[in-house]
C-alpha cells in the first residue's frame, strides 16, 4: 500500500489519466453518427468519466497536502544580510553556522511557489461544484406565451406581459430580444425587464432570455374593387372565410415577413422579421373551389393598388399583422456555480503565480574552496555575484 | 487588398528568416525585421480602422479573430525578440501568421452588427485572453519545430556559425519552447473561466459539453500534460518539442475545426 499510493498519483500516473480524460471528452464531442453504438454525449455522466474525474480531484487534494505540508516545514527565519547590498534586488537571506562551516541561503518571491497549490485546489473547487451542479441543480426550459402566466414555485409567479425584439436602426438586425415580465413574489409584484447577457433572479431561481416564436393570430386586410374599397376582413393564414358584402371567399394563402424580389424574379424573404411584410390574397366563388378567381399581393401602407395593378379587378392592402411572441426562458438553480466560479478564479490566479512568479533560491556555502550552489538565478545575477564574491 | 499585402509582407518575412538564419547575414537580418515591423504596424492599424468603423471591439466573428490571432502571433514574436533575443523562429512565426490571415480570405469581410448575445463586458477578457493563450502557444509551437528541424538537420537551417554553438542553440530552443507555454497556459486558463462565466450569464450554465468549449478543455489538458512533463524534469527536449506541437494541434481543431465540423452554441462567433 505504501509503494502504491506513491505510484498511483505519479506524475506519470496522472499525465496518462488526464489524457484519457481528453479523449474521452474529445469523442463526447462528436454528433451522433450511426457508426456510434451510444450517444456520444452519453460518455459525459458514464461512472467511469466520473470516477477519473474523481481520481483527478483526489490526485489535486494529494499534491495540495503534500506541497502545503513541504512548504510550511522550510525554515523562514529570513533577515536582511551583508550580502543584500550586493545583489540588491530584495532577497530575503538566512545565514547559517554548522560545524563551523558558515552558509548563507537567500531566497525570493517565496510565494510564487503556492502557484501551483492554488491551482490545483482551484480545479479541486471546480470539480466539486460541477459534482454539486449534476447531482442538485434545477435546470429546465421554459415557454411561456404573452399573456400567459406561469408558476415557478409556490410562492414565485411569472407572466408574460410583451415580448419585444429591438432593430439596429442601419442593419435592421436585431440589437435586443426583451421579455417584460411581470413577477408576483408571494405578496410583492413588480416588472423586470429580461433581456440576452441580463439575467433575472428571483429569490435562487435565474432566469435567462433563450430563444422566441412567433404566431400569427390574425391578419387585418382591406379589400378593394376596381380600385374602391370593398371591405375590411379579418382572418388567419390558410383559414376561408366569406366575403359580408359579396358572395366571394377570401383565404390568405401566403405570408412573407420580409418581402424581396430575387435575381430570378422569385418572391423570398429577406429575413424572419416584420420589416416589409406582405399576405398572398386569393378570391374563390365557392368555398371549396381549388382555383381562385384572382391572386395578389397585399403590402402595409399601400392604401391604393400599385401602379401597375390599379387596373386589375380585385386588389387588397394589408392593415396589420397581429402577432403572439412564445419567450423561451431557461430557469436555474444551481447551488454549485459559486464554488465554480470560486474554483476558476484559483485556476487563474494559480496559474498566473506559477507561471509568471518565479521562485529563486540559492545557498552559498563558504568553506576552504568557496564551493557554490546556485538554483534558479539569471544569468546577470551570478555574472554580478561572480564579481563580488 | 490590405489583407493580402500583408499575408505577403508576412511570408517573405518568414522565407527570408530561413535563408538568413541558413546564410548568417546579418543585413538581411535587419531587412527582415523591418519587414515584420512594418507588416505588424499595418495589421494593427487594420485592425484598429474595423474596430473604430463597427463602433465595437474587432474580434466577434472568425474573419476577425484570425486576423487578431496574426497578429498577436506577430506581437509575440516581437515580445520574444526583445526579451529571449529569439531572432530564428521568426521563419515559422511569419509562416505560421501568413497562413492564418490567408484562412481569413475564405470568409467575409462584411462587419456585422453584434448580436444580442454577445453585447456583454466579458467579450473582450474571453475572447482577448484565449487568443493571447492560443498565439502565445504558437510561437511555442514555433520554437518546438525550430528545435526539432535544427536538430534533425542542422545544416539545412544553421549557418555555419552557429552551428559551431549548435548546443546552446537548442537549449535555447528548448527554454524558449517552456517559456512560451508557461506565459500561453494562464490565458488560456483564463479563456476557458471567462466563457465559462458568461455563459452562465447568457445561456444559464456555465458548462454545456459545448464542443467548443469541449476542446478549448483538451487543449488546456494537454498543456497540462506538457507542464507536467516539464516539471518531471526528466523528459528529453525532443519530447518536450513534439508535445507542444501535438498540444497546438489540438489548439488548431478548437479554432478551426470546431467552427467548420461541429454544430456548437459557438458557431455564429470566432
Amino acid at each position: 500500500m505504501r509503494k502504491l499510493i506513491p505510484f498511483i498519483y505519479s506524475l506519470r500516473v496522472v499525465n496518462i489519466v488526464v489524457l484519457v480524460v481528453a479523449s474521452l471528452v474529445a469523442i463526447g464531442s462528436l454528433p451522433a453518427y450511426d457508426i456510434f453504438p451510444f450517444k456520444p454525449k452519453s460518455i459525459f455522466s458514464h461512472p467511469l468519466f466520473v470516477f477519473l474525474l474523481f481520481y483527478l480531484a483526489l490526485g489535486a487534494c494529494l499534491y495540495l497536502y503534500k506541497k502545503s505540508a513541504l512548504f510550511y516545514s522550510q525554515k523562514t527565519n529570513m533577515k536582511p544580510g551583508i550580502l543584500s547590498s550586493v545583489l540588491a534586488d530584495r532577497f530575503n537571506f538566512s545565514i547559517a553556522r554548522e560545524e563551523g562551516r558558515l552558509t548563507v541561503e537567500t531566497m525570493k518571491n517565496q510565494w510564487g511557489k503556492w502557484g501551483g497549490p492554488l491551482l490545483h485546489f482551484g480545479m479541486l473547487l471546480v470539480l466539486l461544484g460541477g459534482f454539486v451542479t449534476w447531482r442538485f441543480a434545477t435546470i429546465r426550459d421554459i415557454e411561456i406565451n404573452e399573456g400567459e402566466m406561469l408558476a415557478l414555485s409556490d410562492h414565485v409567479k411569472i407572466k408574460l406581459e410583451k415580448f419585444h425584439i429591438d432593430f439596429d436602426a442601419k442593419t435592421l438586425k436585431p440589437a435586443a430580444y426583451t421579455s417584460r415580465l411581470l413577477i408576483q413574489k408571494d405578496k410583492d409584484v413588480f416588472h423586470k425587464e429580461l433581456k440576452v447577457n441580463h439575467p433575472v433572479q428571483i429569490r435562487s431561481w435565474h432566469l435567462f432570455q433563450m430563444r422566441y416564436h412567433y404566431v400569427i393570430t390574425g391578419i387585418k386586410i382591406n379589400l378593394f374593387r376596381s380600385g374602391a374599397f370593398v371591405e375590411n376582413v379579418e382572418l388567419k393564414p390558410g383559414e376561408r372565410k366569406p366575403l359580408q358584402k359579396l358572395p366571394l371567399w377570401i383565404e390568405i394563402t401566403e405570408v412573407i415577413p420580409d418581402f424581396a424580389i430575387d435575381r430570378q424574379k422569385k418572391v423570398v424573404s429577406r429575413s424572419i422579421y416584420f420589416h416589409n411584410p406582405a399576405v398572398r390574397v386569393a378570391l374563390y366563388s365557392e368555398p371549396k373551389a381549388a382555383q381562385p378567381l384572382s391572386q395578389s399581393w397585399a403590402f402595409q401602407g399601400l392604401i391604393m393598388p400599385h401602379e401597375q395593378h390599379k387596373h386589375d379587378e380585385w386588389t387588397a392592402s394589408l392593415n396589420h399583422i397581429h402577432t403572439r411572441y412564445t419567450s423561451g426562458i431557461k430557469v436555474s438553480n444551481d447551488p454549485g456555480a459559486p464554488i465554480v466560479y470560486i474554483g476558476f478564479l484559483g485556476l487563474v490566479l494559480g496559474a498566473f503565480i506559477s507561471s509568471f512568479i518565479r521562485s529563486y533560491v540559492f545557498t552559498i556555502p563558504f568553506d576552504e574552496n568557496n564551493k557554490l550552489n546556485i538554483l534558479n538565478m539569471r544569468r546577470q545575477q551570478v555574472e554580478l555575484l561572480e564579481v563580488q564574491t | 487588398m490590405i489583407i493580402q499585402i500583408l499575408i505577403l509582407d508576412y511570408f517573405i518575412f518568414g522565407f527570408l528568416c530561413f535563408i538568413a538564419s541558413m546564410l548568417e547575414w546579418r543585413k538581411l537580418w535587419c531587412l527582415v525585421l523591418s519587414l515584420a515591423f512594418l507588416g505588424a504596424g499595418l495589421h494593427f492599424f487594420e485592425i484598429l480602422k474595423r474596430g473604430v468603423t463597427a463602433g465595437r471591439l474587432p474580434f466577434t466573428n472568425t474573419y476577425e479573430t484570425l486576423l487578431l490571432m496574426a497578429l498577436l502571433i506577430m506581437l509575440l514574436y516581437f515580445f520574444a525578440l526583445k526579451r529571449y533575443q529569439a531572432v530564428l523562429i521568426g521563419g515559422f512565426v511569419g509562416i505560421l501568421s501568413a497562413l492564418v490571415l490567408a484562412l481569413s480570405c475564405l470568409l467575409s469581410d462584411r462587419i456585422e452588427p453584434l448580436l444580442p448575445s454577445l453585447k456583454s463586458n466579458w467579450l473582450l477578457f474571453h475572447v482577448g485572453s484565449a487568443f493571447v493563450g492560443y498565439s502565445s502557444f504558437a510561437v511555442a509551437a514555433a520554437s518546438g519545430a525550430l528545435y526539432l528541424c535544427a536538430s534533425r538537420w542542422p545544416h539545412f537551417f544553421l549557418g555555419k556559425q552557429i552551428r559551431t554553438q549548435q548546443e546552446d542553440l537548442l537549449k535555447y530552443l528548448h527554454q524558449l519552447t517552456q517559456r512560451f507555454i508557461l506565459i500561453g497556459f494562464p490565458f488560456l486558463t483564463m479563456g476557458v473561466a471567462t466563457g465559462a462565466v458568461w455563459a452562465s450569464v447568457t445561456w444559464g450554465r456555465y458548462w454545456n459539453w459545448d464542443p467548443k468549449e469541449t476542446w478549448a478543455f483538451i487543449a488546456w489538458l494537454c498543456y497540462a500534460v506538457c507542464l507536467h512533463v516539464q516539471r518531471e524534469g526528466t523528459a528529453s527536449p525532443q519530447k518536450i518539442a513534439w508535445t507542444s506541437l501535438a498540444a497546438f494541434a489540438t489548439v488548431l481543431f478548437t479554432y478551426f475545426g470546431v467552427n467548420f465540423w461541429f454544430a456548437s452554441l459557438h458557431a455564429a462567433y470566432a
